[in-house]
């Protein structure tokens, strides 16, 4: 029986054996919604501590939440989920594009692979009929290839198709899943994951509906909703230059704070390159915003980007080049390999270089200078094909730094053995988000208060006035969090109400589907209320916001007591030591805006207070479990 | 006045938010295959082309000629295109017969899909953010032109959905 909004099935593909098999889906959307809700139960039931992610046993996941595949504005995520190489514990990326909802319209909310192929496989969805077929001709092609050859093999240039590259393939642990138009599962190793399984490709195509109980008024709904994402401030922006305009600014913003660009690289403007080199704007499935940018550049190749990559292989290598970073960017989606952790990998390399531990000698001849194009064009082919120095970082940089040894390890931006954004701002917010998240750094939870007024701190003159300048950002904190003093950049307290209140944000949209850019992450109006309302249309059943809240909730502790299950504590919530201190706006430090060890830990402790989390340990309390309906993870963990 | 879905191709993100819209609409669930807009995409070397193929109200309309049982037709000149479902036959011709292939059939019903303008308030119109279907209006005028401007757009951009022949797979 088809349930509204959901397909109404869990797919499950071994490919050791070749088993396929489905179950309702039903049991778990009570108490988990869908997408990464899902995934991480599914996950938390069978992976274990000593599950090693390239181990057959271990499961790689998509998950596709209940308003994907509908006409609401966004709702197009896949959640991607595993034991990821990269953290050791909990892998987890989202990726947009078109294949969450034919994954829906195929008749599956979740595709669950174990196990491990003999020989390369790729798998093939067509409603009813799963196959698993031959990849052996596939195996070596890169993502842009791989998605062409198989829709002619299939006779169908509509099947949607996501693939691992020769990352991937070579078990590279910073390897991703991608659509091969821009759409990517990037962070936590999860392509070297589906790797590891022989698994070159995923293709999908579906001709079902997603029933909706009340359609009417959905439309309606949609209708009024497109209306206000139009209204807001940035829209304007989003629609016609994608992310490049704001993230100019973004990236001159948060490079005063961190007090180190070149002068050259406060020329880069992506908004001036995307004007001169646009081939068109593309966007994700149901998306008002289409925040791709697609270039198709003579000698330099074509793709389709938006957002961070720009700076991540321009500003945070001092590189001011936009056309380096464009040939790197499609090195990285046609091999497969997640363009931020290259990034951090050969910024770590040029600082090495800098202060004297690595020299050419050690980097194939290369000399990691600050924003050699040398470098930068060559190092995303090493690292997918485990060439010279690239096979060292190839198995995560932790591991390269213990080879290199000279105390190398020290200037790693890491947190959870997570390669970091090289532009993270150590704010007390962003500290605080990056050690207690489950898989490292996330880039989806910024919370907004702490960064404005961080920046009015740090730019302001006159720091009397900065109380008065901060008012309605208090005023706005009281109201949000209940805590004035959590605006106040220089104080501890309310950070973890700040963080939490963000990362709820970023829980909902990952457990019904859509993607956060339509929150007030940039400025759109989706919100737990939102939500519940067309979740309320589409159901046909009153959905409580509250419930959604609670339901988010319960995802965040799963994501945790996954971790713990896998042996993590307290004492892996840090943030690497290259995060200290590098605040630096003119260039002197700032110590009031960021933390200190002393204030991490501090803030740390208001965070597990706050998720009923044991202070010493880290590790959730029987009794909190137990007061959101998770008496079986309480079980399982042995509380 | 003669209103009609006009297609900007240039602008088309490839959403898909046009065909959920009209399966909404007309049959009360989200399902691009039943649905009287068809977004073709094309991907090819990390690029993507797509455009968007509704029936354009043609004023000499090849699939009301080509139906043997009369069952499309239009109640006027205003009319949009309208299917008597009790007299179709589900042969097909109607969908062989638009030069841009802006017809198809339902899987379900074997029923052609085609535009009714939603009676007055296109859904896809509502719901497209790039300004890519928009209502236009011919004021009667001839307009064979439209449709095969599409095809000759269908053909240029090679978005010619190539079908896999029956049981080949």
């Amino acid at each position: 029986m088809m349930a509204y909004l959901r397909a109404g099935k869990i797919l499950r593909i071994n490919l050791t054996d070749g088993n396929i098999r489905h179950e309702p889906i039903e049991p778990y959307i009570t108490r988990f919604i869908g997408g990464k809700g899902v995934n991480l139960k599914l996950l938390f039931e069978s992976v274990h501590k000593e599950t090693k992610p390239f181990d057959p046993e271990n499961l790689l996941l998509f998950g596709v939440g209940p308003l994907a595949g509908t006409s609401f504005p966004g709702s197009c995520r896949t959640d991607v989920t595993a034991k990821s190489p990269v953290t050791g514990a909990l892998g987890n990326s989202g990726m947009g594009g078109y294949l969450g909802p034919e994954l829906k319209y195929a008749g599956y909310d979740h595709l669950v692979i174990e196990g491990k192929a003999a020989k390369p496989v790729y798998i093939s969805i067509r409603d009813e009929a799963v196959e698993i077929r031959d990849a052996s001709d596939l195996w070596g092609l890169d993502t842009y290839e791989t998605p062409f050859v198989i829709r002619k093999e299939l006779r169908d240039m509509a099947t949607k198709v996501v693939s691992i590259g020769p990352a991937g393939e070579k078990l590279v642990v910073y390897a991703s899943i991608n659509s091969g138009t821009g759409n990517v599962a990037a962070r936590t190793g999860l392509g070297a994951v589906m790797g590891s399984k022989n698994l070159k490709a995923v293709a999908v195509r579906g001709t079902k509906g997603i029933e909706i109980a009340k359609p009417k008024e959905f439309l309606k709904g949609c209708g009024k909703l497109l209306d206000s994402i139009r209204q807001a401030k940035f829209y304007p922006d989003l629609h016609e230059y994608g992310l490049t305009r704001i993230h100019d600014r973004e990236m001159r913003g948060l490079y005063d704070l961190l007090g180190n660009a070149t002068e050259e690289c406060k020329n880069i403007c992506e908004a001036d390159f995307l004007k001169k080199y646009l081939f068109n704007r593309v966007g994700c499935f149901a998306c008002p915003v289409a925040c791709f940018d697609s270039y198709d550049i003579p000698g330099a190749g074509a793709g389709t980007a938006k957002c961070s990559p720009y700076g991540d292989l321009s500003w945070d290598l001092r590189n001011p080049d936009l056309m380096i970073f464009w040939k790197s960017f499609v090195q990285c989606q046609r091999y497969g390999l997640d363009a931020r952790s290259l990034s951090n990998a050969i910024a770590w390399l040029m600082e090495l270089d800098e202060k004297g531990i690595i020299t050419p000698e050690d980097t194939d001849g290369l000399k990691m200078e600050w924003g050699s194009p040398e470098v930068i064009l060559s190092m995303a082919k090493k690292m997918s094909y485990r060439e010279g120095i690239g096979d060292l970082l190839a198995d995560g940089l932790p591991a390269a730094a213990e080879k290199i040894g000279r105390g190398a390890g020290e200037y790693l931006l890491i947190s959870k053995g997570s390669p970091s954004d090289m532009h993270i701002v150590p704010l007390k917010t962003l500290m605080l988000g990056s050690a207690v998240s489950a898989i490292g750094e996330d880039a989806q939870v910024q919370p907004f208060i702490d960064g404005v007024t961080s920046r009015r701190f740090a730019l302001i003159d006159d720091k009397t006035g900065f109380e008065e300048a901060i008012t309605r950002y208090k005023d706005r904190a009281e109201k949000e969090v209940g805590i004035r003093e959590a605006a106040d950049p220089r104080a501890t307290k309310g950070k973890a109400e700040l963080v939490r209140q963000d990362e709820e944000r970023a829980d909902l949209a990952d457990i019904t589907g859509i993607c956060t850019w339509m929150t007030s992450f940039v400025g759109l109006p989706v919100n737990a209320d939102v939500l519940a309302e067309f979740m309320t249309w589409g159901l046909g059943t009153h959905v409580h916001t509250d419930m959604l809240i609670s339901a988010g909730m319960r995802m965040h502790q799963l994501e945790r007591a996954f971790n713990c299950n896998c042996g993590l504590t307290r004492e892996d919530d840090r943030v690497s030591k290259a995060y200290y201190g590098r605040l630096k706006p003119g260039g002197q430090p700032m110590p009031e805006i960021t933390a200190t060890e002393f204030e991490l830990e501090k803030m740390k402790d208001d965070y597990y207070e706050l998720m009923g989390w044991n202070i010493k340990t880290g590790i959730p309390t029987r009794q909190t479990l137990e007061s959101i309906d998770l008496k079986d993870i309480a079980d399982k963990l042995r509380l | 006045m003669s209103r009609f879905i006009s297609i900007e191709p240039s602008v088309c993100t490839g959403c898909q938010t046009c065909e959920v819209a009209c399966s909404l609409f007309h049959f009360g669930e989200c399902n691009p295959f039943r649905s009287a807009v068809h977004v073709i995409r094309r991907e090819k070397g990390g690029l993507v082309t797509s455009l968007p193929l509704v029936c354009q109200q043609c004023s000499h309309a090849p699939c009301i000629e080509a139906c043997p049982t009369e069952a499309l037709f239009r109640v006027g000149k205003d009319s949009p295109l309208i299917i008597d479902e009790a007299n179709c036959t589900a042969c097909g011709n109607c969908v062989d017969a638009c030069p841009a292939g802006c017809i198809t059939l339902d899987e379900k019903t074997h029923i052609p899909l085609v535009c009714d303008l939603c009676g007055g308030d296109p859904q896809c119109v509502i719901l497209c953010h790039s300004h890519c279907l928009t209502i236009g209006d011919d004021m009667g005028a001839d307009n064979t032109y439209r449709i095969e401007r599409l095809a000759a757009l269908l053909d240029a951009e090679d978005l010619i959905m190539k079908r896999a022949p029956e049981g080949d797979r």
